[in-house]
């Protein structure tokens, strides 16, 4: 009976203890109540916004953070931009420099007017292109202007006018929030391409109608636009690797040849990996070559079938590796070549390498075999064998080029092979792919496999079964190129035409508030990707975050995930989203703040794009902390405890 | 002594300033090498601008790193000597310190004068370090009851590109009249220390170019004299000046131009206009008034605040453009 109670108070103990211990740390969800930090009761500390990561595309990541609080029967407020963990190499002071487009956040909400002043300090006319998303990441006003060198104007969202005395629609931005860009462009509204223009900059102010401004720097991306020396190697044999999946620039001079893949023959053979800058194909690897040398799709020799013309018609040999009269010869010949012939080119192999797996006939002591050619055909009417390496069972005969003995490709396997029709009674052997050929400069070449059959050399060349051939694989003579990739001034996105990204993975934001006053913040959170062509646009951007709060005593209060386009929220039950700040009593005196909110009488003179992604940018389907979810299961569970040791405590009373 | 020297002289600095230096400061393409200030990512050395006179001011420093890290605080009144007062603290890993700069750890006096804060982490006192580890903000609030709060900043972040010339809006937004242009210049000593001076200066604009030109809203420039900021109050070489006469200094410190170019004509219902400061090169007087040679590790952080001075106003550190030139800064704070 004791230890049940005593087991009854632990689990009561312990349940309270796990309760209010989880309740700690679940600090209900990010965004709840308008809130970053929702239940969470810091004054003074700095707002974390930890492990940023995209969920879609994405080239902009930043946070701002303001409070606004009375002090002395005034009400006072800024804002800043909240720290990063990094900015980009290429622009590390973002705030502070100037750059090819501004982006910052604006507001027509609760009685707010957002100014934004933008100066061409630069020595260039250009003209510029404002796109205006709102809360939920679509476009919803854009406008061109045109500054002239020193040029600087003042864009009131409450009666907007522009540089050149223009006056889009702003009837659609009053009562809304979001954040907008302007980036410098070629012209505008077309083909209103950003450009490398890094003279633009802006200041931000936002006034309350309770006389208070959040006033900061706009960010600035800076347009990055450098010319550059581009290396990068070719495969001078087309379809080298067959990638094509046919045999496309390879030509049948004569017998039989085409492309399989790892299925097309059985037992089944997987291609070579592939070599060399054919690998950027995503097919390089599903597809090999084959020839067949057999009675029951018969050839002449070497060229006696081929083109009239062709390189194997005028190099014609009854015996081309010197072992016999030759038959049922196939020939496959690549495109002509030609190493340096590019201009860009700055170097090159100079060899042919390749893969090839002998298919043996039968028989495997007839020199049946299969032979690889680099042919000068510098002059196509004078063509010359360059370089060969012929294959057999035997090492029997020898090549036409130079006179080398024919590689006697060893152990064979595998058991019969069948490429429909071709039956290759004699197994395989491996793939060779060590072997090169020469192919010096100076020459035009082209490339030819061939499999052939001796006749009589076999025990019994009449029949079918002594079928032989080759699979082969991975032609390849590698030039670098190298090209001047130049930039224009055309920002296209390119790896050397482009506005800096932001994409820190941690923000920053310091708050305090005076001597406990009510007080009241904004928290904002911008994301967007670019799109370069045709024209520049600012498209919707995702992120998921983790976000918490330092009090000023350093303890950290986890405050749950969110996934974000763009939001605002206040930071903490303390300090509230700032629509929830109500303005101390003010001082006799204290003036009406004088404010310009209102849809503009002028009527409209641009059409509003629609851009972006679609749907609500508002922090979405938060999972709900594990703290959070643990304390809802257990609360509930200690009056039971509770009521579980008491009914305990009576029955040992009775 | 040292003041009463520096009292004598100092209206023959701003003689020297206004005849000699312009010509004297800087050959070349008359552009010195001035990082542009990083207010966005963790440093080592943080600068907030303070002011009492008729203002608080709070500054907040913020420990991001998940180790302790040591700061040492000075703070420099802009004086006759830029007097200094400093002191150590330990910040624990996520730590952030708020401070009404009237009231530091010390008990010194700060009442009545305007200034700036440096904070830097420390080595030497037994707490720990941390690189890049920092963040601070300030908020000076105005007795007329607006706003400044911004950033601090760091002028010695080794990827920052040269502030060529420097690039300062401003408008007639919501009433603004009034203007606070911040320079500071200081002395990177070691790791933990700067040291500031009436007698270590930045100079802005040539009499020849580069001059200091102010623009108004449809881009009519004028020229205006050479600049200095010191850590000083004597007119002409102040911390804190006005931009012109249209939006002059709230604190009754001297224009930078003599001209009111918010008065101007405007596109739209705000008028507004930009100042165009070249950073020409950092100038050190001897005690006695001479030029002398600069030391090289000297470093300039610039703020704006404009105001209405009637309830809103707000300030950040200055927008500054760079011709591209790379440069590889040897910081102080990372050779150590």
């Amino acid at each position: 009976m004791i230890s049940k109670l005593r087991f009854s108070l632990i689990a009561v103990i312990l349940l309270v203890l796990l309760g209010f211990g989880f309740q700690n740390q679940a600090n209900g969800q990010a965004g709840e109540n308008a809130q970053f930090c929702p239940f969470v009761e810091i004054s003074d500390g700095w707002l974390k916004i930890d492990d940023i990561i995209p969920t879609t595309p994405i080239n902009f990541t930043a946070g701002l953070i303001g409070t606004v609080e009375g002090v002395n029967g005034n009400v006072v407020g800024g804002m800043d931009w909240m720290h990063v963990d990094f900015t980009h190499f290429d622009a590390p002071t973002p705030t502070n420099q100037d750059g090819a487009q501004i982006v910052t956040w604006w507001t027509q909400k609760e009685g707010r007017n957002t100014f934004v002043q933008l100066t061409n300090d630069g020595f260039d006319f250009q003209w510029v292109h404002a796109r205006i998303l709102d809360e939920n990441c679509v476009e919803i006003r854009n406008f061109c202007d045109f500054y002239t060198p020193g040029d600087t104007h003042v864009y009131d969202f409450g009666d907007l006018i522009t540089n050149e005395g223009g006056t889009p629609d702003d009837n659609v931005l009053q009562g809304k929030e979001g954040f907008l860009t302007i980036t410098a462009v070629d012209e505008c509204p077309s083909p209103d391409q950003a450009v490398d223009y890094n003279f633009l900059a802006a200041t931000v102010q936002i006034v309350d109608e309770l006389d208070y401004a959040y006033g900061y720097n706009a960010y600035h991306r800076r347009a990055v636009c450098f010319d550059e020396f581009f290396e990068f190697d070719v495969n001078l044999i087309e379809n080298g690797s067959f990638q094509d999946g046919v045999l496309g620039s390879w030509l049948i001079q004569q017998g039989n040849s085409g492309v399989i893949n790892s299925s097309g023959i059985a037992p089944a053979v997987n291609p070579p990996p592939c070599q060399g800058p054919d690998c950027d194909d995503p097919d390089a690897d599903l597809w090999m070559a084959f020839a067949a040398s057999s009675d029951i799709a018969p050839s002449g020799f070497y060229g006696e079938d081929s083109p009239i013309g062709s390189a194997a018609d005028l190099l014609q040999d009854s015996t081309l590796i010197s072992a016999g009269i030759e038959t049922n010869v196939t020939v496959v010949q690549s495109n002509v070549f030609t190493p340096f012939a590019d201009p860009d080119a700055v170097a090159n192999t100079l060899v042919v390498r390749y893969d090839l797996s002998f298919l043996a006939q039968s028989d495997l002591s007839c020199d049946n075999y299969a032979m690889v050619c680099v042919i000068d055909v510098t002059d196509p009417l004078i063509p010359a064998f360059e370089d060969c390496t012929c294959y057999n069972t035997t090492g029997g005969g020898t090549d036409p080029a130079n006179g080398v003995a024919c590689t006697d490709v060893g152990a064979v396997g595998g058991g019969p092979h069948n490429i429909s029709p071709f039956d290759f009674e004699g197994g395989r052997s491996s793939f060779i792919g060590t072997d090169v050929l020469n192919a010096p400069f100076g020459g035009s070449y082209v490339v030819q496999y061939i499999t052939g059959q001796i006749a009589g050399s076999c025990s019994s060349d009449d029949d079918p079964n002594n079928t032989n051939g080759a699979l082969v694989d991975n032609f390849r003579n590698i030039e670098t190129l190298r090209e001047f990739i130049d930039c224009d001034g055309i920002l296209t996105g390119a790896f050397n035409a482009f506005l800096t990204s932001f994409t820190p993975t941690q923000l920053a934001g310091q708050f305090n508030v005076i001597d406990d006053n009510e007080a009241g913040g904004d928290a904002i959170m911008i994301n967007f990707v670019d799109e370069y062509l045709p024209e520049y646009r600012t498209l919707a951007a995702f992120v998921t975050a983790e976000v918490g709060i330092f009090d000023d005593l350093e303890e950290f209060q986890s405050c749950g995930d969110v996934l974000v386009c763009f939001v605002r929220l206040g930071i903490d039950a303390n300090i509230p989203i700032s629509e929830d700040f109500s303005s101390p009593t003010p001082t006799p005196g204290t003036p009406t703040p004088t404010m310009t909110v209102g849809p503009s009488t002028t009527p409209p003179t641009t059409t509003p794009t629609n851009g972006g992604g679609g749907g609500s940018c508002a922090i979405a389907g938060n999972p709900v902390q594990l703290g959070t979810a643990f304390a809802n299961v257990l609360i509930p569970l200690v009056p039971v405890a509770i009521a579980f040791g008491v009914r305990a405590v009576r029955r040992r009373k009775k | 002594m040292l003041q009463d020297s520096l009292s004598k002289i100092k209206y023959f600095l701003v003689l020297a300033f206004l005849l000699v230096l312009p010509m004297q400061a800087m050959a070349g393409d008359g552009f010195g090498f001035d990082p542009i200030d990083q207010t966005d990512t963790g440093v080592d050395r943080l600068i907030y601008y303070y002011d009492t006179t008729g203002r608080q001011t709070y500054v907040q420093v913020t420990n991001t790193s998940d180790s302790f890290v040591g700061i040492h605080v000075q703070v420099f009144r802009a004086d006759e000597s830029c007097a200094e007062d400093n002191f150590d603290w330990c910040l624990t890993p996520g730590d952030t310190e708020i401070w009404n700069v009237e009231e530091f750890p010390g008990g010194f006096d700060v009442s009545d004068s305007n200034g700036f804060v440096a904070i830097s982490v420390n080595d030497e006192i037994s707490c720990g370090f941390e690189n890049n580890a920092l963040i601070g903000m300030f908020r000076i609030i105005d007795d007329l009851g607006y706003e400044y709060r911004t950033n601090a900043a760091s002028s010695e972040d080794f990827t920052a590109f040269s502030a060529d010339y420097n690039v300062l809006n401003f408008n007639d937004v919501n009433g603004n009249n009034l203007s606070d242009v911040v320079g500071i210049t200081y002395l990177a000593l070691d790791i933990d220390q700067v040291f500031a001076s009436p007698l270590l200066g930045s100079l802005f604009g040539f009499i020849d170019d580069p001059q200091v030109l102010i623009f108004d809203d449809v881009e009519n420039p004028n020229s205006c004299s050479p600049t200095v900021f010191t850590c000083s109050n004597t007119p002409g070489l102040e911390i804190n000046k006005g931009i012109d006469n249209s939006i002059p200094n709230s604190q009754g410190f001297s224009q930078i131009c003599n001209t009111s170019k918010l008065d101007g004509p405007v596109i739209g219902a705000v008028d507004s206009g930009w100042l165009f400061l070249p950073f020409i090169d950092f100038i050190c007087f001897e005690g006695d008034g001479d030029l002398d040679e600069c030391p090289s590790d000297l470093f300039f952080v610039g703020f704006l605040g404009i105001n209405n001075g009637d309830g809103t106003g707000s300030m950040d550190s200055w927008i500054s453009h760079s011709f591209g030139d790379f440069q590889t800064l040897i910081p102080t704070l990372l050779s150590e």
